[in-house]
């Protein structure tokens, strides 16, 4: 099964991006953008917790 | 009612100061605090930012398999590369969610005089056990030509 997204419907920025770092003659077998919305709830989730953790202690201790 | 900062309890002594009658030791004392709630607001700007940061990372990054490296392009601030040889992989790594999306590591290392190590991980991506396959594939096939060079030419 062909995962990878097509080249070409990348935004131009990204092709560049691609573009420049590759070497000559180096072709692409892959390519693709994390799912954005399972990659910022796995980040996001225990930053959570530290800034709850972080206004509580702030909390406690400046009152 | 204007705004003052006399209003604010914590900076009601701020506001009371008065700088024209400062000696020595006030001048010291607001130096140090001063430098110090620089410090802090620093680290408080800082930690503020890590949520756009992730955001950054989660719609701007990618990641690029090609037929003799695996390549990621990060998507934050700073848009580092990281790229390590496929036929340095020493262990290739994966983790995968129920719905099909998870994550593939990389560690690659190599000796040139010193030994350098590259870390690099696709996180997130959908239907990752056939990238997986394809990761591993591309791999052997390095792997493989490297051996039969080596052999060629020893």
């Amino acid at each position: 099964m062909n995962t990878s997204e097509n080249l070409f419907d990348l935004p131009l920025a990204m092709r560049m991006r691609i573009d420049r770092e590759l070497n000559a003659g180096e072709e692409v077998e892959w390519v693709s953008r994390p799912n954005a919305n399972r990659f910022i709830a796995r980040e996001m989730f225990p930053l959570l917790f530290f800034y709850a953790s972080f206004v509580n202690f702030m909390g406690l201790h400046v009152v | 009612m204007l705004f003052s900062f006399a209003n604010i309890p914590m900076l009601k002594n701020v506001a009371d100061m008065n700088f024209a009658e400062m000696d020595l030791e006030d001048t010291i004392f607001a130096v140090i605090f001063g430098v110090t709630g620089l410090v802090f607001s620093c680290v408080y700007l800082r930690i503020l930012w890590i949520p756009v940061q992730i955001y950054m990372s989660a719609t701007r990054s990618l990641y690029v398999l090609t037929g003799d490296r695996a390549i990621e392009f990060d998507g934050s601030f700073l848009r580092k590369v990281t790229s390590c040889e496929l036929e340095n992989v020493t262990r290739l790594r994966c983790s995968k969610d129920a719905d099909g999306t998870g994550d593939i590591g990389f560690v690659a290392s190599w000796f040139d005089g010193r030994i350098h190590r590259v870390k690099l991980g696709f996180g997130a991506i959908p239907h990752v056990e056939s990238v997986e396959d394809l990761a591993r594939q591309l791999v052997d096939t390095r792997q493989d030509e490297r051996k039969k060079s080596t052999v060629q030419s020893g």
